[in-house]
């Protein structure tokens, strides 16, 4: 077998047997808590309860959801893809460890070694997070009111930090797409014409179709 | 109706629902981590490439976990400890989630945090944040083959556009993230600067220097810069 065979037959059919299974087992567990408590205390909401606290999530999640995977999995890959949106804290963890830990091996994204050490990635930070979470639950409040005052100010911005950091390792290797995208973004939310969810999805297509085209015809000329 | 809703929300069964489901996310990490190495290995992929990853991958989540124990923090006085471990530890985001606990409770009349916030309304944000997150799982778990399929299509064989659609999707999707932060002129502002200048600085110096560490530290040392950078300005 050749590497790609290797890489199809002995990781890509198990991860997709393996993922579709966990994401939808979960789709079943998370009834869990709701139907406990209809169980065990006869209390539940009326559906139209439900839906109307539905409609009131909805532009922000169902957006969210169908933009959202094809947007990130360049960068994740299909393991990826299948860990990153079953443990969540999809741009402000997963994405950047995945991106940073590619970088730092060597991989090119979107390659069969770019999906492996992403896979890695991404579970190694599912672990760290469940750990530094798994302490938070008990002694979160005492451990933040410990830190100096000047460490909680400072953790107000990490997202800040964290979207500027990963941006900036990108914009290294084509500034000018980096251009482009910010100044596309920074027009529609400064405008504020459309509705927010839809400006990542509008600034992912068009960087990638400039990206596309910019390279083409580079490798045309 | 039963009020004090945080006695229940705390109980042991929704410690087990929890348990169960980070169980299932942590077996998933696990199996796909292993054939990660092993595959890898075959592959061509060393040793200490894999080393870098693991060092890489811990540096970064370190600093966003942190950010999101303070979601939990929060989250906790709302729906418990259980709940919050387990929303935040699995599909979850902070503010999704914050999110849902409003419109859970607005959609049967009362607010977050008052005393009207019963069971009955605890219960309503339970089922819209299972409802509301479905979406997530669901996509993920049925149509992830696709969209390999369809990158397969895009690409069609030119094999040097997968690391120009990988970085036009970062640089989209984060070019978003990023200008929220530009626009409102702030100490966000401050961090994002700051922050992307650092990354850009220290990937700089480790391929001069031939330092290679320095890349699994780029994010952290960034994010550390960008925080503190902004804490000076505000």
């Amino acid at each position: 077998m050749n590497n790609d065979e290797i890489y199809e037959k002995e990781f890509l059919k198990p991860i997709i047997y393996w993922g579709s299974r966990t994401c939808l087992l979960a789709v079943l567990i998370s009834f869990a808590p709701a139907l406990y408590i209809y169980f065990a205390y006869g209390v539940i909401p009326k559906a139209s309860e439900i839906l109307q606290a539905f409609i009131l999530v909805a532009p922000y999640a169902v957006v969210l959801q169908i933009v959202e995977p094809p947007s990130y999995f360049p960068i994740l890959g299909v393991p990826g893809t299948y860990m990153s949106f079953l443990a969540g804290n999809i741009s402000n963890v997963r994405v950047p460890c995945s991106a940073i830990a590619q970088n730092a091996a060597g991989v090119v994204e979107g390659s069969k070694e770019g999906s492996i050490i992403s896979t890695i990635a991404i579970g190694i930070s599912v672990i760290v997070n469940l750990i530094i979470l798994g302490i938070g639950v008990f002694v979160g409040a005492q451990l933040l009111a410990a830190f100096p005052p000047v460490v909680n100010e400072a953790l107000k911005y990490i997202l800040p930090s964290v979207f500027g950091g990963v941006f900036g390792s990108f914009a290294m290797r084509d500034i000018k797409l980096a251009i482009i995208s910010l100044i596309v973004c920074v027009i529609l939310v400064a405008t504020n014409i459309i509705p927010t969810t839809l400006i990542a999805p509008i600034g992912v297509v068009v960087t990638i179709y400039v990206g596309i085209k910019l390279t083409n015809k580079k490798m045309e000329a | 109706m039963e009020n004090n809703y945080l006695e229940i929300a705390n109980t042991f069964p929704f410690w087990i629902i929890a348990l169960i489901m980070l169980s299932v996310v942590v077996f998933q990490s696990i199996i796909f981590m292993k054939k990660a190495f092993k595959t890898g290995k075959k592959i061509g992929i060393t040793d200490e490439q894999f080393k870098t990853t693991i060092r890489a991958s811990t540096i970064t989540s370190i600093g966003p976990s942190f950010a999101v124990l303070i979601g939990l923090v929060a989250l906790i006085s709302l729906i418990g400890s259980p709940m919050a471990f387990m929303r935040l530890g699995v599909i979850g985001a902070v503010m999704f989630e914050t999110l849902c606990v409003d419109a859970g409770a607005e959609a049967v009349g009362v607010a977050a945090n008052t005393l009207g916030f019963d069971l009955y309304a605890f219960s309503n944000v339970m089922w819209v944040m299972c409802v509301g997150s479905i979406g997530w799982l669901l996509i993920a778990g049925l149509f992830t083959p696709k969209l390999e399929t369809f990158r397969v299509k895009l690409v069609r064989g030119r094999d040097y556009l997968l690391p120009v659609l990988s970085t036009a999707a970062v640089l989209g999707a984060f070019g978003y993230q990023v200008s929220r932060f530009v626009v409102e002129l702030g100490p966000g502002t401050v961090a994002v600067l700051v922050s992307a200048l650092t990354i850009v600085l220290v990937n700089l110096l480790s391929e001069k220097t031939n330092a290679k560490f320095l890349k699994e530290w780029a994010l952290g040392i960034a994010m550390v810069t960008g925080m503190f950078g902004a804490v000076l300005f505000s």
